[in-house]
C-alpha cells in the first residue's frame, strides 16, 4: 500500500498553487498529498495515510478536527504530524499539545524540514516490528471495532508496552475498547507514569475512571489538564459529566457554557447535555438529542447500556430496545457490540429469541471473532427455546 | 562531495627575518581563521614543517641561513611536503633576491612591502582550490574506509531532580541531538535520551535529560532510578519563578496562564532593559531561570548579553533565549530554543534549567557507568584528524571516543578525538559536519600523516 502525508490546507491562502513548486527538488519518503479541511476524513479512512503536516496560522476548530481525525484512524502518534506556522501562540501550542503535537516547521523552511520528517516516519512504518507501526495496526483494528484484531494487536506491543509511554497508551486504548476499563486504567497509568507530559495518556485515564465511577480521582486528574490548557471541548465535557455526578449541576453547566463559547455547537457539548439529560430521567429529551450525536465515546456509551439494562429489568423491554438502536447509531464502531449484546439480552428477557439471536450474530461480528458472552446466551435460548418452542417471536 | 565553509582552519608557515612581521597579519589572518607559524630560520622553518605539516609556507627569498631556493629543494626530497605550495616575498627585484627563484616550480610571488589585506588576498587565492579541506584531506571512499561510525563518551549516570535525569560527563550535549545510551551493566537496557541540557558546576559538566522524552527499553530503569536526595543536604530547589520577556504583553498574558499549569510563574519583562535591571536586582539565588522570547543583536541585545556575562558563573540564572536562527549556538552563558517550538520542549527546557539551580552534586549517591552514543559518517582524514558528518551540530570542544574498527586498527585502540569546529553544511540540508583531531596525531603530524598515508596505502594495495 502507497503511504501518504497529508498536506493540509486550513490557510487556505494559495497554498493549492504553489505547493508542489515549493516540494519540488526535494526527496520525500511518504507521497505527499495536498487536502483541505473537509477532506481530511475521506482520505484519512483509506487507510494509507501515516503523517500529517498542518498548514494554519491560528488554531481554528479545523486544525483540532484534523488532529482527532488522524488520532481516531492512524494513531497517537505525535512524531508523524507537524503544524506549519511561524509564530504560533501559546494558546495554540497549548491546544495542539493535547494530541501531542510538538513539531511546528518554518514556513519558510516546510519544504527541506518535512523530507527530513517523512524519512524518520517512513522508516519506523516500514520496520513491522516498530512501536509506532504496531502502534498503528491496533489502532486501525480500534477504529474499524474489530474485536479479535484488537486483542492480537494489542499482544503484539505487550512488552513495549512496560517502557514506551505511546504503546502504553495504545494498550490502553485497545482495553477501553474491549470494554476492561479497570485494565485500561492502569495502563493509562503506566503511560502517564512514562511521559507525564503525554497528556493523551492523563485524559484517557480521566475518562476511564468516571466510566468506572471514580468520579474524585478523575476530576483531580482533568482538572490538572484544564490548569495546563483550558480551551479543550472533551476536557470541559468531561468534567461537567463529573460534576453532575457528584451532583454540582451549577458547575456543570458553566463547564458546558464555557466549552460552547469555545466551540459552539460542538458534538461533545450535545452529548454531554444528552448525557446530563438521561442521568436526571429525561430519556424521552436525551433521545431527542441523540440524533445529533456521533462517535460517541465509552463515558456516555456505558450510561446507555446501564440504562438499557435498568429498563429491561424493569419490564420495559421495548423502550430499552429502543434505546439501543439509537444508541448503536451513535457510538463509536468499537463500542457497537456491547449495545448489540445488551439489545439480545433484552430480548431474551422479552423471550423474543429469533430477534435476539439476530443481535447475537451481528455483535459476534462486530466483536470479530467467538464472543464468550454470546455463546452463553444462546446456549440459555436454545435452552429456552426447546422448553417453550410456542413462545418464539417471529 | 561537500564540504562546509570554514571547518578547516589552513595552517601557514611564514619564514620571515624578523617575527614582528607577522604580527601585523595577525588579526586579519585569525579572523579569516587562518593557523599563523612563525619562523626565522630555513633549520626552525624545516623542523616546523615537519611538526606542523603547513598548507602554506610565506617565504623571504634570501634567509638568514639559506633562501626559498634552499626551501623548495629540500621540500621536494620528501614527498609528503613537495606538494605543499610556497609563496615567495621578493623585497626588491634584484639578481640577489631572484637567483634563487630560477628553475623553480613556486606556487605565487609577492614583490615588495606586505600589506596585510593584499597578503589575505594571495593567500586565499593559492588555497583556494582545497578552500574546504586541508590539501592533505583523503576523501573516505578514497581510501577504502568505512563511511558509517559511532561518536560516543563516557558518562555517569547519577540519579533524577524531579523528571530530569541527569548524568556526570566528559562533553556536553547538543539539544538537537538524539544518543542512545548505552549502559555499562549489561542487565539494563538502551534508552535514547534527547533535548539534553549542560549543567556546570565548577569544572564539572552535567547532562540533564528530560526522562519523559526517554525512549526504548531503557526507560524501565530510568524510570525507577532514586531522586537526587536533596532535603538531604538541606539544599532546596530553586522557585520555579522566571523573569520573562515577551515584546508582546497579550502573548506574555498568554503564555503566565499556560505555564502557570505547569507551576511555572512568570515575571514580566516588557522589554530587554527591564529584563537585563531584573536581573541585575536577583541577588539571592532564588530565580529559576530567565526567558527571552528574542535576543537581537542590536545595543539592548548586546546590553543584556553583557550583564549576563558580568553575572559570575556560580549566581548566574540559567537564560534562554528563542531564535529563529538554524546555526545559534548554545553557551555556557545563553541555551537557546529554535523558534517555533512545542509547548513541551519550551516547558522541559524551564524545568532542565530551573532544577539545575539546585546544589544537587551533594546528593549524589549514585554511579551508573553508561555510554552516550551516536551515528556519525567519516568523511575523511587528515593530517590532524579528519571530518565527520551529523545530523545535529556536535559541541566544539568536547572529548569524544571515535567507534571506527579500521581506524581503531589504525590509531592503536587510542580513538579519542576532540572536536575543534562545527558548521552546517547549507540551509536547505539537516547535515552538520565536524573537524576532529586524533589525540594519536597530536604530537609531530609529519610521522602521524605519514603512518597513516601507508596503512591507507596498503589498504588500497590489499583490496585492489
Amino acid at each position: 500500500m502507497e503511504r501518504i502525508c497529508l498536506i493540509v490546507d486550513v490557510n487556505a491562502q494559495g497554498l493549492d498553487q504553489e505547493w508542489s513548486e515549493k516540494v519540488a527538488g526535494h526527496e520525500y519518503a511518504l507521497k505527499l498529498s495536498y487536502v483541505s479541511a473537509d477532506e481530511v476524513a475521506p482520505m484519512i479512512e483509506t487507510g494509507s495515510v501515516v503523517a500529517m503536516v498542518i498548514f494554519a496560522d491560528k488554531c481554528v476548530q479545523p486544525v483540532l478536527d484534523c488532529l482527532q481525525l488522524f488520532r481516531k484512524f492512524v494513531g497517537a502518534v505525535p512524531a508523524f504530524q507537524a503544524i506549519v506556522s511561524a509564530d504560533p501562540d501559546p494558546y495554540y501550542l497549548s491546544e495542539v499539545y493535547e494530541y501531542g503535537i510538538e513539531q511546528f516547521l518554518h514556513p519558510d523552511a516546510w519544504p527541506q524540514q518535512l523530507a527530513a520528517l517523512l524519512e524518520k516516519v517512513a522508516a519506523v512504518v516500514e520496520d513491522k516490528n516498530s512501536i509506532e507501526a504496531k502502534t498503528l495496526r491496533l489502532n486501525w483494528s480500534i477504529a474499524y471495532g474489530d474485536q479479535g484484531q484488537i486483542i492480537a494487536s494489542k499482544d503484539a506491543l505487550a512488552e513495549a508496552a512496560e517502557y514506551d509511554y505511546v504503546a502504553a497508551y495504545a494498550k490502553a486504548n485497545a482495553l477501553q475498547a474491549v470494554g476492561q476499563f479497570g485494565e485500561a486504567v492502569e495502563a493509562y497509568r503506566a503511560s502517564h507514569r512514562l511521559n507525564k507530559t503525554f497528556r493523551q495518556a492523563s485524559s484517557g485515564l480521566g475518562e476511564s475512571l468516571l466510566v468506572m465511577g471514580k468520579v474524585d480521582e478523575a476530576i483531580e486528574i482533568l482538572e490538572r489538564l484544564e490548569r495546563q490548557n483550558h480551551r479543550n471541548v472533551d476536557r470541559k465535557a468531561h468534567l461537567a459529566t463529573a460534576y453532575l455526578e457528584k451532583g454540582d449541576r451549577v458547575k456543570a453547566e458553566a463547564l458546558l457554557k464555557e466549552a460552547d463559547e469555545i466551540a459552539p455547537g460542538h458534538p461533545r457539548i450535545a452529548e454531554a447535555r444528552a448525557e446530563i439529560l438521561l442521568v436526571e430521567g429525561k430519556v424521552g429529551e436525551a433521545f431527542k438529542m441523540m440524533d445529533n450525536l456521533r462517535d460517541v465515546g465509552p463515558l456516555f456509551a456505558a450510561k446507555l447500556n446501564e440504562m438499557g439494562i435498568k429498563l429491561s429489568q424493569q419490564g420495559k423491554g421495548k423502550s430499552a430496545i429502543a434505546l439501543y438502536k439509537k444508541a448503536h447509531k451513535v457510538v463509536r464502531h468499537e463500542l457497537r457490540y456491547k449495545i448489540s449484546l445488551n439489545a439480545a439480552l433484552a430480548c431474551y428477557r422479552m423471550a423474543e429469541y429469533t430477534v435476539a439471536l439476530q443481535y447475537l450474530a451481528r455483535c459476534e461480528k462486530e466483536f470479530g471473532g467467538t464472543y464468550e458472552k454470546v455463546e452463553k446466551i444462546k446456549l440459555a435460548i436454545q435452552k429456552a427455546m426447546n422448553k417453550k418452542p410456542s413462545l418464539q417471536a417471529g | 562531495m561537500e564540504y562546509a565553509k570554514g571547518l578547516t582552519p589552513h595552517t601557514i608557515l611564514f619564514l620571515v627575518d624578523k617575527p614582528e612581521r607577522t604580527i601585523a597579519l595577525g588579526p586579519l589572518f585569525t579572523k579569516l581563521k587562518y593557523k599563523i607559524v612563525t619562523s626565522t630560520s630555513l633549520y626552525d622553518c624545516l623542523r616546523l614543517i615537519d611538526q606542523e605539516m603547513p598548507h602554506l609556507v610565506v617565504t623571504d627569498s634570501i634567509l638568514s641561513d639559506g633562501n626559498a631556493g634552499n626551501l623548495y629543494d629540500r621540500m621536494q626530497q620528501q614527498a609528503i611536503f613537495k606538494d605543499i605550495p610556497i609563496l615567495v616575498v621578493i623585497a626588491a627585484k634584484t639578481v640577489d633576491q631572484l637567483n634563487p627563484l630560477k628553475g623553480r616550480k613556486f606556487a605565487g610571488f609577492v614583490l615588495g612591502k606586505v600589506e596585510p589585506k593584499a597578503m589575505a588576498l594571495k593567500v586565499k587565492e593559492i588555497l583556494e582550490s582545497r578552500a574546504d579541506v586541508s590539501p592533505f584531506f583523503v576523501r573516505a571512499d578514497a581510501g577504502m574506509l568505512q563511511e558509517d561510525c559511532t561518536l560516543a563518551t563516557n558518562a555517569r549516570v547519577v540519579g533524577r531532580i524531579g523528571d530530569q535525569l541527569v548524568c556526570h560527563s566528559d562533553s556536553e550535549v547538543d539539544p538537537d541531538a538524539t544518543l542512545l545510551c548505552q549502559p555499562q551493566d549489561k542487565a539494563k537496557g538502551p534508552a535514547l535520551l534527547r533535548l539534553g541540557s549542560n549543567v556546570h558546576k565548577g569544572t564539572s559538566i552535567y547532562n540533564f535529560f528530560p526522562v519523559n522524552q526517554v525512549k526504548g527499553s531503557g526507560k524501565v530503569w530510568i524510570t525507577t532510578l532514586p531522586e537526587i536526595n536533596l532535603d538531604r543536604v538541606g539544599k532546596s530547589i530553586a522557585t520555579s519563578k522566571i523573569i520573562f520577556y515577551d515584546p508582546k504583553p497579550e502573548r506574555f498574558e498568554q503564555f503566565k496562564r499556560v505555564l502557570g499549569g505547569y507551576d511555572i510563574e512568570l515575571i514580566y519583562a516588557s522589554n530587554l532593559q527591564a529584563a537585563g535591571a531584573l536581573l541585575q536586582r536577583e541577588t539571592d539565588g532564588t530565580l529559576g531561570c530567565v526567558y527571552l522570547d528574542e535576543l537581537p543583536s542590536n545595543a539592548s541585545g548586546i546590553s543584556i548579553k553583557e550583564i549576563i556575562s558580568k553575572i559570575p558563573d556560580k549566581s548566574r540564572p540559567p537564560v534562554i533565549a528563542a531564535t529563529t536562527s538554524l546555526v545559534a549556538r548554545s553557551t555556557k552563558e545563553i541555551q537557546y530554543i529554535k523558534k517555533p517550538f512545542g509547548l513541551g520542549t519550551l516547558v522541559e527546557m524551564l524545568d532542565a534549567a530551573i532544577k539545575s539551580r539546585s546544589s544537587f552534586t551533594d546528593g549524589v549517591t549514585l554511579s551508573q557507568e553508561v555510554h552516550y552514543q551516536t551515528p556519525a559518517k567519516l568523511l575523511g582524514l587528515d593530517e590532524t584528524g579528519g571530518i565527520l558528518q551529523t545530523k545535529f551540530p556536535v559541541v566544539i570542544g568536547n572529548k569524544l571516543l571515535l567507534q571506527h574498527a579500521e581506524l581503531s586498527l589504525m590509531w592503536e585502540g587510542n580513538t579519542e578525538v576532540r572536536i575543534t569546529s562545527v558548521a552546517r553544511l547549507d540551509d536547505s540540508t539537516n547535515l552538520w559536519q565536524a573537524k576532529f583531531e586524533a589525540l594519536t596525531a597530536q604530537g609531530n603530524k609529519s610521522r602521524y600523516w605519514e603512518k597513516m598515508s601507508r596503512q591507507i596505502s596498503d589498504k588500497l594495495l590489499q583490496s585492489s
